[in-house]
Formats: C-alpha cells, sequence, structure tokens
C-alpha cells in the first residue's frame, strides 16, 4: 500500500482533475463555445470506467483499506476504503453525473460565459458526494458532504435575477449549513462517546463496541440522533423536508436532476456505511428511529404531494415519499443493502430523466413547471409524452417498472426485520400515490387544441432516453443489477 | 487524549483552583453572548460577540488546546468581527439604537424555547456521561503534533477541504458578478 495505490481514489482524482481541466481550458479558449465540452463527459465517464476497475479488483483480492501514511498500525487510520459498496458507488455516480450533464446540456449553451463554471461544479459536487461513499473516517464523510452541499447551494443560485431563485438557493444554504452543523456535532459527540473517528481498522468504531460495554449511553445516542437528522435533512426524509419544494422550484430545472438525485445516492450510502458498517451492534437503538422518520416521510410525501399543482414541487414532495422506503430498507441491517443500492440507483436515474423532460417542456432556467403546461404532450411530442410516462409509471411503483422490483425488495426486507407496521403504511402510501403519477400520466395524454410543437435538443434526448430504458429493463429484467448489488456490501 | 478521571464532591470542586479561573471566564462569555443577541445597538452587539469569542479561546487555552485557542482569537476575533464591522460600515446599516434590530414577541418565544432545548441537551448528556467525575489533560497539545497528524495522517481529508474551498470560490465568483447570461429569464 506504498504509493502505487492510487485506484482507491481513482475516482475523485478524475473527476477533480477533470473540473480543473475544464476552468483551465475555458480560460484559455473562447468561452463562448463550449470546446472544453467533452472533458467534463470523458471525465465522468472515465471515472465511472475507474468504478468498474474498482469492482474487478475488489472482486478478485476483496476490499481493502488504504492509509495516508505508513504509520505503525496502532495510531494510523484508514481515510479511504474500497470494497464493492465504494465501487459501487463509483459506477452509479459516473453514470449518473454523465447523464445528468447531457440533461443539462441546453442550460449549459446557455449559460455563454458562465458555463465552465456550472460543469465544472457537477464535477467538485459528485466526486464529493462519492468521497461520503469510499471512506470509513466520519470526517472525511463530513468533507466529502460539503463539497457537495456547497456547490450544489451554488447550483440552486445559478441564475442570478429573480427573487424566488435568490431566495431558494440562501434558504438551501442556511437550512442546509444548520444540517451539516448537526452532522458535525454528531460525529463530535460520537467521538466523545467512542474515543474514534474511524469505522473500520485499529481503535475503530467497531473495535470499540466489540469490547465495550456502554451503561451511559446519553452522549453516544445524542451523537447518532443528530447525525442521522443532519442526514434526513440531505435526503429530505419528513420532517425535516420543508426547503425541498421550494429549492427544487427556485433552482434552474435541468440543475436540480443532478442535486436531487445524487445527494440522495450518496447520502444513503453514508447512511449505510456508518449505521450498517459502523453501528449494526446498536442496531436496536435506531432502526425504530429510521422505521418512524421512514414511515412520516412516506405519508407526509405522499399526501402533500396530492395537492401540487407543480411538477417540480410534485417531484420534491415525491422524493420525501421515495426517501421513506429507502429507508425502510435499513431497519433490515446488511440485509438491507443490496435493495437498497437497487432503489437508489434506479431511483436517480428516473429523477434525472424526469426534471430533463421538465426542462425541455418549460426551458432549462425555469422556476416554474405548472403541470397544466404539460396538458397534450403526446400530442406535441410523442417521444417526450411516452418518456415521461413511463418515468412516471416507473416512480409510482407499477409492476413492470423499476420502481415497483425496488419497492418489493424493500418492503420484503422491512418485514422480515419485524416492521409489519412499516410495511403496512408503505403498501398504502404507494396505493394512494399512483393516484398523482397516474394525475400527470393523464394530463400527458389529455386532448390539447393548442397542441404546438415541441423540439428537444439530442444531448436532452438521449438522457431522458437512457432514464426511461433503465426504469424499463430493470422492472422486467431486474436480476443482472439484483446480481451486481448483492456483492456492493460494505466490508 | 490520555485523561484522568476521578470523582470529587462540591466542595473539592470549590479548592481547585483551575475552577475559579474557569469561572471567571465563564461568566463574562456567558454575558457577552447575552448581549450579543439581546443588544438594540448591531456595533455593540458585534463587539460583545468579541467577549463572548475570547472568553471561548481563553476556555480552549485553559484545556492546552493553545493552537485552537488562538486561531479562535486570530480568526474569529480577528477576521469574522473586522468583516463584520466593515460590513455594517460600507453598508450604511442603521448604526444608532434601532428598534427594528430587536424582534417581536412571535420570534423570540420560539428562539429562545428552541435555545432552551438545546441547551437542555447538551448539557443533560454531558452530565449523564461525565457526572461528577473531574477530567484533567495531562499536557498541553503541541502546535506541532497537531501539524504532524493534519499532514501525514489527515492529509487526505486536508486535500479534500481544498477543493471544498475551491467550489466556494467559484460560487463566489460566480454569484457575485454581473453579466448577462444570454438571455434567460
Amino acid at each position: 500500500m506504498g504509493n502505487a495505490a492510487l485506484l482507491p481514489v481513482a475516482f475523485e482524482v478524475i473527476l477533480i482533475a477533470g473540473a480543473l481541466l475544464v476552468l483551465m481550458v475555458a480560460v484559455i479558449a473562447d468561452r463562448r463555445r463550449s470546446v472544453w465540452a467533452p472533458i467534463a463527459g470523458v471525465a465522468y465517464l472515465a471515472a465511472a470506467a475507474a468504478g468498474i476497475l474498482q469492482w474487478r479488483a475488489v472482486a478478485e483480492s476483496g476490499g481493502d483499506l488504504y492509509f495516508s501514511t505508513p504509520d505503525i498500525v496502532i495510531v494510523r487510520s484508514p481515510m479511504v476504503v474500497m470494497d464493492g459498496f465504494s465501487a459501487f458507488a463509483a459506477i452509479l455516480l459516473g453514470l449518473l453525473g454523465f447523464v445528468a450533464l447531457l440533461g443539462s446540456w441546453d442550460l449549459v449553451v446557455r449559460l455563454g460565459k458562465r458555463s465552465a463554471e456550472f460543469v465544472a461544479l457537477g464535477l467538485l459536487a459528485v466526486a464529493g458526494l462519492h468521497m461520503m461513499a469510499a471512506t470509513p473516517n466520519l470526517i472525511v464523510i463530513f468533507i466529502g458532504l460539503e463539497t457537495a452541499s456547497i456547490s450544489f447551494y451554488i447550483l440552486a443560485g445559478f441564475i442570478r435575477g429573480s427573487r424566488a431563485s435568490d431566495e431558494s438557493a440562501l434558504k438551501y444554504f442556511l437550512l442546509g449549513s444548520l444540517a451539516s452543523a448537526m452532522f458535525l456535532y454528531g460525529i463530535a459527540l460520537t467521538f466523545a462517546a467512542t474515543g474514534s473517528l474511524t469505522i473500520y481498522g485499529a481503535n475503530s468504531i467497531r473495535d470499540f463496541f466489540s469490547v465495550a460495554i456502554i451503561t451511559e449511553p446519553g452522549i453516544l445516542l445524542a451523537g447518532l440522533a443528530l447525525m442521522l437528522a443532519g442526514l434526513f435533512f440531505k435526503v429530505s426524509a419528513a420532517p425535516f423536508h420543508q426547503w425541498a419544494p421550494d429549492v427544487y422550484q427556485g433552482a434552474p430545472s435541468a440543475a436540480v436532476g443532478l442535486m436531487a438525485a445524487g445527494i440522495k445516492v450518496a447520502a444513503f450510502a453514508a447512511l449505510a456505511r456508518i449505521f450498517i458498517g459502523g453501528f449494526i451492534s446498536q442496531i436496536d437503538a435506531w432502526a425504530p428511529i429510521i422505521g418512524v422518520v421512514a414511515a412520516l416521510s412516506m405519508v407526509v410525501g405522499t399526501t402533500m404531494a396530492l395537492v401540487q399543482t407543480d411538477l417540480k414541487r410534485l417531484l420534491a414532495y415525491s422524493g420525501v415519499a421515495h426517501s421513506g422506503y429507502l429507508l425502510a430498507t435499513f431497519v433490515g441491517g446488511v440485509e438491507g443493502v443490496p435493495p437498497m443500492w437497487f432503489y437508489v440507483s434506479t431511483y436517480a436515474f428516473m429523477v434525472v430523466g424526469a426534471f430533463t423532460i421538465v426542462s425541455v417542456v418549460n426551458g432549462p432556467a425555469a422556476h416554474a413547471a405548472p403541470i397544466s403546461s404539460f396538458k397534450g404532450l403526446a400530442k406535441r411530442s410523442p417521444e417526450m409524452g411516452w418518456l415521461l410516462a413511463i418515468i412516471m409509471f416507473g416512480l409510482s411503483g407499477m409492476p413492470f417498472f423499476a420502481g415497483f422490483v425496488g419497492k418489493v425488495f424493500a418492503f420484503v426486507v422491512a418485514g422480515e426485520a419485524g416492521f409489519l407496521w412499516l410495511v403496512v403504511i408503505g403498501t398504502l402510501a404507494t396505493v394512494v400515490g399512483l393516484a398523482f403519477y397516474l394525475k400527470v400520466v393523464a394530463t400527458i395524454f389529455a386532448p390539447d387544441e393548442s397542441g404546438e410543437g415541441l423540439e428537444a435538443s439530442t444531448s436532452a434526448r438521449i438522457a431522458i432516453a437512457i432514464s426511461a430504458t433503465v426504469t424499463v429493463v430493470f422492472g422486467i429484467v431486474p436480476w443482472p443489477l439484483l446480481e451486481v448489488v448483492r456483492d456492493a456490501l460494505p466490508i | 487524549m490520555p485523561t484522568l478521571m476521578e470523582t470529587v464532591t462540591m466542595a473539592d470542586w470549590f479548592r481547585e483552583t483551575a475552577n475559579w479561573v474557569f469561572l471567571l471566564i465563564a461568566f463574562p462569555t456567558v454575558f457577552g453572548a447575552w448581549r450579543t443577541v439581546s443588544s438594540d445597538n448591531i456595533v455593540r452587539a458585534v463587539l460583545y460577540l468579541v467577549v463572548a469569542l475570547g472568553g471561548t479561546a481563553a476556555m480552549f487555552l485553559m484545556l492546552g488546546a493553545a493552537f485552537i485557542g488562538w486561531t479562535v482569537v486570530l480568526v474569529y476575533i480577528g477576521a469574522v468581527v473586522i468583516l463584520f464591522l466593515m460590513g455594517i460600515m460600507i453598508t450604511r446599516a442603521p448604526l444608532g439604537a434601532e428598534a427594528k434590530l430587536s424582534h417581536g414577541r412571535e420570534v423570540k418565544v420560539p428562539a429562545a424555547l428552541l435555545s432552551g432545548i438545546l441547551f437542555a441537551v447538551i448539557a443533560g448528556s454531558v452530565v449523564d456521561a461525565f457526572g461528577a467525575s473531574i477530567i484533567r489533560p495531562f499536557e498541553p497539545t503541541l502546535t506541532t503534533d497537531l501539524a504532524n497528524v493534519l499532514f501525514g495522517r489527515f492529509i487526505i481529508p486536508f486535500e479534500v477541504v481544498s477543493f471544498v474551498l475551491l467550489a466556494a470560490l467559484i460560487g463566489g465568483i460566480v454569484l457575485a458578478r454581473q453579466d448577462d447570461v444570454g438571455g434567460l429569464e
């Protein structure tokens, strides 16, 4: 494990190098022509390829920990971990970043002089997101979270000049900073209780629980609760969800896909790494909390989505409900990790696809996306109409779409863990949720007299087609992906 | 950090000189913090913040964390407070006593309630965990040791932090720059 161990950090190195290269080439080149454009796309794909190499290396020799310095075993603490879990996160985030870049390309082109910064921030954000999945150290998880969060705050307020956008970006920044502070404080209290910041390795949190008997768990429980609250905020689980609709509404539509999907992937990965990797012995303490928050998210997200008249706000509240279904996998401990990966990876592509369609229909920089503007979409553009319908079916959890498979496995895990009440609430929420997804589908196929044609750029069409393909293919033949996520476990 | 824990009574607590120093620092800190939020004059509020931060710095010095103590002095008292004052002066914010600075009851009560709950949770869990035991650091942490750890064991987070700053820097430039965005909006 000398200097040659570049593979474990290859994902971050490639994306950060890509971001710096984009910025530098944009300075040298004529900024109005996006000559640097391919760099970002190549960086995302190369990073995903690095993830595949990591996956193969892990499959051959098993996961391993990596250290900053060749210290003696007692004092050194691992900073990077390469296992099936982090490698799968790398592949997923690399591909997701690429699809989101394609989907936001209309916006990038129109941003003119500022487009390089937009793309570079996306690259930095995805690097930070993967950092959260690929480290056993709580401080590094926090720094990765901050790298991504700060980039997303800026992307949310990227289009200046409208009060709504400024307001939502500021709201996101202030509430997000509060959540980050809570997460950090939780880390501090956990450190106070266990004397360790690392999940694996010598003097780790795992070691602590294997030898120690905790008689006064107050500080530890406060620390766990604060860490949970911080991450619940980031995935917009109820009751920490109020920011999501306003932020999605105020941010440029083309940027929301990456913001909404990326942070969910990484925050759920971090939740699994911390709570299933490190605190699995305390599962009786945290599983009920997660179960209650999951149920609350399903109920609040579904009922609030019923009354929305704006597709962006509807998707935000549906995201709250989906956080609930995802959280339901966590009560199953390690058994819940593969269903969590299946659910979050298919959901992420659906979200990117949905927001790309929103940006095609209402303009990539628009804030409002009233559902009435989708009236007769199937007639104006049969392609867009059908693809949006497919994604809506996927999100609703209809059979033969990926959302259904994800939900079934999530409910099976929660049921086997003894959380039958959660399964009942989840099933009810899914049935009620059909109402608003089908309302959107009905609007798409409603007859519309004004029906003027709709032109979508090639990049946006590719992005939407990829996400719809993911929705359909993994809904009908989920076994290949299920086969893969079975090995995407933390060491 | 190596610590020495022993159980003490209230009388023992007052016999310890360090505890008198602690009280000497703690009361002005709490007073400064209280006046920061209760003062109607914005410049005075900032100056009371200096008192509160100074107390925090002294507390870190007491704990033997010299580097963090002086960082608080340099960064928070030195830079941040100066920025606040400069910001107030440049933006022509109201300098005198301003009634607008005070919020109404509908803001004050929930804020006080929330702070109270936070205090109760922190104080409760600290007392719950440590109770009447006294924790004494063996020796102050040397800045050299900190540097060795920061640039050795923690080099990866240290490197990643620079990209947090890069993202923030890009954001600051992008959001502050006034140029047309090619007819968007």
